[in-house]
C-alpha cells in the first residue's frame, strides 16, 4: 500500500496520543543497538583485534526469538519503516525520547541482553567492558537524561565486580544489570556474592532483566515453538531468580541492595508473593534465615511496568497494583525499541491512579532507586522568584 | 449522519491510501482491490498511528475433522495491522481480530460517478 498523500498525517513522525503530560517521565528500560566491532578500541589485546575481526555471532546463542523468528510478523509491525530513529547513537536516543515523551532514559545494550547465555567467559567479560566504555565515551549524557547500566558478566562475578568498581563513579551510570535468563546457577547462590558486594560498596541498584528461553535458548522455554509461546519465558526467568534470591537469603545478607526486576509485566508479582508465602508457611525450617514472609521481601523490590498486561476490566489491574504496592514499587519502562514496547499512555490512562501515583510510577520511584545525577531533567527546581517586590492585585 | 467530500481520495488507485483529517478526525482511506475503506487513524491499544500500517489478508485457521489445525490466508478479508504492535483490525467492521471487544471506527465510503469520494461520519 503506497502513501499517495500524507500531508495531513501528522508531520514527519507520528505522535503518540494523548500528548505528553507535564510530569517527569523516566523510562527505566530502553535498549540500544550497539556495534560490538566499535568496542574493540577500548580493550586490550588480543580482545581488541579479536572483536574487531570476529567472524561469528558475537553473542550466540542469544535470544532465539530475535534471531530466527518472524519478529515483525511479515511487515505487520513496521516502526523502522515509519522512520523512527534507530537507537544506536546519542542523537537517535534523544530523538526517540522526544517521540515517546520521555525525559530520562536508562539504556541497556540490545545484544548484551542475551549475554548470560554464552559460555565463553572471557568474551562475556570483554564485551561488558567494551560496552560500558563505548556508552560512557559516546552515548550517555546525564545533562540530557541519558544513562546506562554496567552489565555484570554472570559468567565471572569477580571480573564483574572489578568492572563495577572501575566505572561506578561515572555519573552516566545509574546502576548495574544482570540478565535473568542466565542458565547457570540461580542468583541466590553464593557464586554471585562478589557482584552484590560491589553494588552495595558502590551504592548502585541492581537491575535483573529478563530474556528469552527456547527454542534455542536455555531450558526455561525448552520445547516452546513460536515467538508468541517462548516470550513467556521472560516471566519464568524472573520467577526463577526471584525465588532463589529470596529463599537463599540475599535480602537478609544484603539489606542495602536495591533490586529492580525488569520486563515481565506485573501480574506475576502477586502470584510470587502469595505462592512463596504459602510454600514458606509450611517449610520455614528449610530457610530459617528468612525473617519475614517472602511477600514482604518482594515488596521491598522494584518492578518495571513493561509489558503491562492488557486486561478486560481496569479493576483487575487495580487489584494487582494494590497487592504489589505499585505506587511505591512500580517503575515505568518502555522497552523501546522492542516489539512489545509500552508508551506512557498505558499508565497515564489508568483511572484508578491518582495524579500523585502516576507521577511516582512514571518517574518519582525511579528517582528514588536509580542513581541519577542532579542535572538536566533531574536538576533541582529553581527557587521560586521572590514576591517581595511584586504588586499583587491593583486598584 | 452527514457525508463529507474528501478531495484527496479522488482517483485513489488499488494499493493506494490517503490519511486525511475530516471534521477534526484523522482517518485513513484505503483502496483495496478497487474498493474503498475508511478507518480511524487511532489504534485501540496505545493510540498508535493505525493507518500508517499495511493491509494484509486475514490469516485464519480451522480444526479439521481429524482434529488437526489447518491454516488459511483469506485475501478477500482485508485487515489493517497497526505498525506499533501489529494489532489487526477487520477493515469492514473495525473489529480487532485478537479480541472483538476492541474496535476502531470505520466509515461508509461512497464514490460518485465523477469520482468524488464521500465519507459518512
Amino acid at each position: 500500500m503506497s502513501d499517495r498523500n500524507t500531508q495531513n498525517a501528522g508531520g514527519d513522525l507520528p505522535q503518540p496520543q494523548p500528548s505528553k503530560p507535564a510530569r517527569l517521565i523516566v523510562d527505566t528500560d530502553a535498549h540500544y543497538y550497539e556495534n560490538p566491532r566499535a568496542f574493540g578500541q577500548y580493550l586490550d589485546e588480543p580482545w581488541r583485534t579479536r572483536l574487531e575481526r570476529w567472524t561469528g555471532l558475537y553473542y550466540a546463542p542469544i535470544a532465539a526469538a530475535s534471531r530466527t523468528h518472524d519478529v515483525h510478523l511479515g511487515g505487520r509491525m513496521k516502526r523502522k519503516e515509519l522512520g523512527l530513529p534507530v537507537t544506536d547513537c546519542r542523537d537517535g536516543v534523544l530523538e526517540i525520547m522526544d517521540y515517546l515523551g520521555v525525559d530520562v532514559t536508562v539504556l541497556l545494550p540490545g545484544m548484551l541482553l542475551g549475554i548470560a547465555e554464552i559460555t565463553d567467559k572471557r568474551r562475556a567479560v570483554n564485551l561488558c567492558h567494551g560496552f560500558i566504555e563505548h556508552m560512557l565515551n559516546e552515548t550517555v549524557d546525564p545533562a540530557r537524561g541519558v544513562y546506562t547500566l554496567i552489565v555484570a558478566s554472570t559468567q565471572s562475578p569477580p571480573d564483574a565486580a572489578d568492572l563495577i568498581d572501575r566505572y561506578a563513579a561515572h555519573e552516566g551510570v545509574c546502576g548495574v544489570a544482570m540478565m535473568t535468563d542466565a542458565p547457570f546457577l540461580p542468583f541466590g547462590d553464593n557464586y554471585y556474592v562478589p557482584i552484590y558486594e560491589a553494588c552495595v560498596r558502590n551504592k548502585l541498584p541492581l537491575v535483573l532483566h529478563s530474556g528469552y528461553g527456547g527454542p534455542e535458548g536455555h531450558e526455561s522455554g525448552y520445547g516452546l515453538q513460536t515467538y508468541v509461546e517462548n516470550h513467556i519465558a521472560f516471566v519464568f526467568n524472573n520467577m526463577r531468580q526471584m525465588t532463589s534470591i529470596i529463599f537463599q537469603g540475599i535480602p537478609e545478607r544484603f539489606p542495602e541492595l536495591k533490586l529492580i526486576f525488569q520486563e515481565a509485566g506485573v501480574f506475576y508479582v502477586p502470584l510470587m508473593m502469595f505462592r512463596l508465602d504459602s510454600e514458606y508457611s509450611m517449610r520455614r525450617s528449610e530457610v530459617p534465615w528468612l525473617k519475614k514472609p517472602p511477600s514482604e521481601y518482594i515488596k521491598s523490590f522494584y518492578f518495571g511496568s513493561q509489558p503491562l498486561e492488557r486486561v478486560p476490566q481496569e479493576r483487575y489491574l487495580k487489584y494487582i497494583f494494590e497487592m504489589m504496592d505499585a505506587e511505591r514499587t512500580l517503575l515505568f519502562a518502555t522497552d523501546w525499541p522492542h516489539s512489545d514496547f509500552d508508551a506512557p499512555v498505558v499508565l497515564e490512562r489508568l483511572s484508578f491512579l491518582s495524579e500523585a501515583a502516576k507521577a511516582r510510577i512514571l518517574g518519582g520511584n525511579a528517582c528514588q532507586v536509580l542513581r541519577f545525577a542532579p542535572k538536566g531533567p533531574l536538576a533541582p527546581a529553581e527557587p521560586a522568584p521572590s514576591m517581595a517586590n511584586t504588586v499583587v492585585g491593583g486598584d | 449522519m452527514p457525508a463529507y467530500i474528501v478531495p484527496e481520495a479522488k482517483g485513489l488507485q488499488p494499493g493506494q491510501k490517503v490519511v486525511v483529517s475530516v471534521q477534526g478526525r484523522e482517518i485513513g482511506i484505503f483502496n483495496v482491490g478497487g474498493r474503498l475503506h475508511a478507518i480511524r487513524n487511532v489504534c485501540a491499544d496505545q493510540s498508535g498511528p493505525l493507518c500508517q500500517g499495511d493491509i494484509f489478508g486475514r490469516i485464519d485457521a480451522e480444526v479439521t475433522p481429524d482434529r488437526q489445525l489447518r491454516e488459511m490466508l483469506l485475501n478477500d478479508r482485508p485487515v489493517i495491522a497497526c505498525p506499533w504492535h501489529a494489532w489487526e483490525y477487520d477493515l469492514e467492521t473495525g473489529e480487532c481480530l485478537w479480541n472483538p471487544r476492541y474496535r476502531v471506527r470505520v466509515y461508509a465510503v461512497e464514490v460518485a460517478p465523477d469520482g468524488t469520494v464521500t465519507v459518512t461520519m
